[in-house]
């Protein structure tokens, strides 16, 4: 059997609001093999977002366990975890949430000035990672000059640039039209096809759903689960 | 792309907002750049291995002046080891308007104390003492009239009346002085003391200074205090000091120019402080989804903490350099104009001074928001718009 790329173990997030503790989830347990295309629905304050950001380490769980490819992440420093992410962690949101003052291409380079890359390598790799999300001609723009959907395009761009092993995706089609949004739902399913990206995906649209290979349904701490058609 | 870049774009994202604040930096650069400059002119000792010079003075008054026997009573007291007397002149050229630091002197006793400070050779000495009606002329001085050696030119006293009721001192252009490190603003002229003393039809005998060098620098206060102690009960007191706290005295009568100068830089600085540190807090607060962006992506909290800072300081060298430039070059065009008897020949102190100063502002300024952005929560960060 395939060893999980990530695995949560009894995992429980609680927040502490004034004098009350609320519980987001607790002994939540999930594996996601390498190369699996997750789609996280549930209803609003069922724990999506808090799930992906603890898959992703910007948040910390109150309890329990959650490996990456076999190793504990929970207990990195915070340090560490910045290490981590920028190596294995590719994030796309809701809002592209792109440099408004940087164009295209320099939007999509940030994160290789985490690397020791020399600038004709990183340039080699922002105009590949612009070549895969179809916008190799916009890459002298600003994010003010295109559109929502090529914002999104820029922002998986910046997001597989360095190549990661994991795409997490908070609503990436949410701000999008219906046609916008499949083309970039078409790409996930490419990215995960044909590069073998592990891709988790909140959405509340059972449209984009259809596009993973299954779906988890988050509602009162637990998961049900569906696979979809191939 | 660079880091670098990144805080320049960062920097100048809203050009109006860097622009103001890199104007108000280079207004706080540009009177640090003049009066610290100031300040620290009236500061400097002598350099390259050469002894500080003493003053003794009229008691009164700088404008005062004391009788001519005094010189030789100082050149006899123990541990005085060369010295010449000088008296102002009061000179132009033509009219009162081309105002000239003139001095008269005893080029035979002038000479050897200040050969390096001028670069007196051998031959120009012997010119000058040739010639009665000699004197000695700055560069800058003898290229703002045109003079040239030899030429014979009206000086003209706002003191002195001469025995045949004229104001006029023809004189003859002995040697001109070039630049040297020690005086860099060649804008006096120094005339013959007998040529002016024989000639004047008031104050014969009467000199504004002598100026000597001792046999070590630690006899200074002692033979300074000697010679004052031996004046003590004549009708003409003196007092004895070093050139550089002379000079600082002469700026004094402004007022306590250190004291002026430093209220006058704090306040500026005190004020561009709060106005770039609210700033620049607030402008952070503007980026708090887009920092919380670059944590997700991998940027560390000392990285983002790192960056802020460089960006406050790039933000105050921007305005700082030209600030800083333009200060200085106001105070060596006041310089050399020849309103105020300053050397000026270690501007470079200043301006390193004011770099560290750009650095120390950056750093003041951009710790809070810098601290703020390292410590933001990145859930709370990209949750808020």
């Amino acid at each position: 059997m395939t060893e999980p790329l990530i695995r949560l173990r009894d995992v429980s997030k609680r927040f502490v609001k004034g004098k009350e503790t609320i519980t987001i989830f607790e002994h939540l347990n999930l594996e996601i093999p390498p190369g699996d295309f997750v789609a996280i629905m549930g209803p609003s304050g069922s724990g999506k977002t808090t799930l992906l950001n603890l898959i992703g380490g910007i948040d910390r769980a109150t309890s329990g366990e959650i490996t990456f490819d076999g190793n504990r992440v929970d207990q990195l420093s915070e340090g560490q975890l910045a290490n981590w992410r920028s190596t294995n962690v590719g994030f796309i949101f809701q809002f592209y949430n792109l440099m408004p003052m940087l164009n295209a291409a320099k939007n999509v380079e940030l994160p290789l000035l985490l690397t020791n890359l020399g600038a004709a390598e990183r340039k080699r790799r922002v105009e590949t990672a612009l070549s895969v999300v179809q916008l190799p001609d916009r890459a002298r723009h600003s994010p003010s000059e295109l559109s929502g959907g090529q914002q999104q395009r820029v922002a998986i761009a910046r997001a597989i640039v360095s190549d990661p092993l994991m795409l997490l995706c908070d609503e990436p089609t949410g701000d999008l039209d219906r046609n916008t949004a499949d083309e970039i739902l078409s790409m996930f399913q490419l990215l995960n096809r044909e590069l073998e990206k592990t891709i988790v995906m909140v959405t509340h649209d059972p449209e984009a759903a259809k596009y993973a290979k299954r779906t988890l349904h988050l509602d009162k701490g637990h998961f049900t689960e569906k696979v979809m058609a191939a | 792309m660079s880091e670098l870049y990144l805080i320049y774009k960062n920097l100048f994202r809203k050009k109006l907002r860097a622009f103001l604040l890199s104007l108000a930096i280079f207004v706080a650069f540009l009177i640090f750049g003049a009066l610290v400059g100031v300040n620290h002119a009236l500061d400097l000792k002598p350099r390259d291995g050469e002894q500080e010079r003493m003053v003794t003075l009229n008691k009164v008054n700088f404008t005062q002046f004391i009788p001519y026997s005094y010189y030789n009573r100082i050149r006899g007291v123990e541990g005085v080891e060369k010295a010449f007397h000088q008296t102002w002149f009061g000179a132009f050229f033509r009219e009162p308007k081309n105002f000239i630091v003139g001095f008269a002197v005893n080029p035979e006793e002038f000479i050897p104390l200040s050969r390096t400070r001028y670069g007196i050779s051998d031959e120009q000495a012997k010119a000058w003492l040739a010639d009665r009606t000699g004197m000695l002329v700055g560069r800058n001085l003898a290229d703002k009239f045109g003079w040239k050696v030899g030429d014979v030119v009206p000086i003209s006293s706002n003191i002195y009346t001469r025995t045949d009721g004229t104001r006029v001192w023809p004189m003859k252009v002995a040697l001109i002085a070039e630049p040297t490190a020690a005086v860099p603003n060649t804008n006096a002229l120094f005339m013959n003391y007998e040529y002016l003393n024989e000639s004047r039809s008031s104050l014969k005998d009467q000199i504004s200074q002598v100026i000597f060098v001792t046999k070590s620098p630690e006899m200074d206060d002692v033979v300074a205090k000697k010679i004052d102690e031996g004046f003590a009960n004549s009708s003409v007191q003196t007092r004895t000091t070093t050139s550089t706290a002379f000079t600082k005295s002469f700026v004094a009568q402004l007022g306590n120019v250190t004291l002026i100068i430093t209220a006058v830089v704090g306040a500026a600085f005190v004020s561009i402080l709060l106005v770039i540190g609210n700033t620049m807090i607030m402008a952070i607060r503007e980026r708090t989804r887009e920092i919380a962006v670059m944590k997700t992506i991998g940027f560390s909290a000392a990285r983002i903490f790192r960056m802020i800072i460089l960006e406050t300081v790039m933000l105050s060298f921007v305005g700082g350099i030209l600030g800083l430039a333009l200060g200085m070059y106001v105070l060596v065009y006041v310089s050399r104009l020849g309103a105020i008897p300053l050397p000026l020949d270690e501007a470079w102190i200043v301006a390193l001074q004011g770099l560290g100063l750009m650095v120390v502002l950056g750093l003041v300024t951009g710790f809070i928001p810098a601290y703020s952005a390292m410590r933001l929560n990145i859930v709370t960060g990209l949750g808020r718009d």
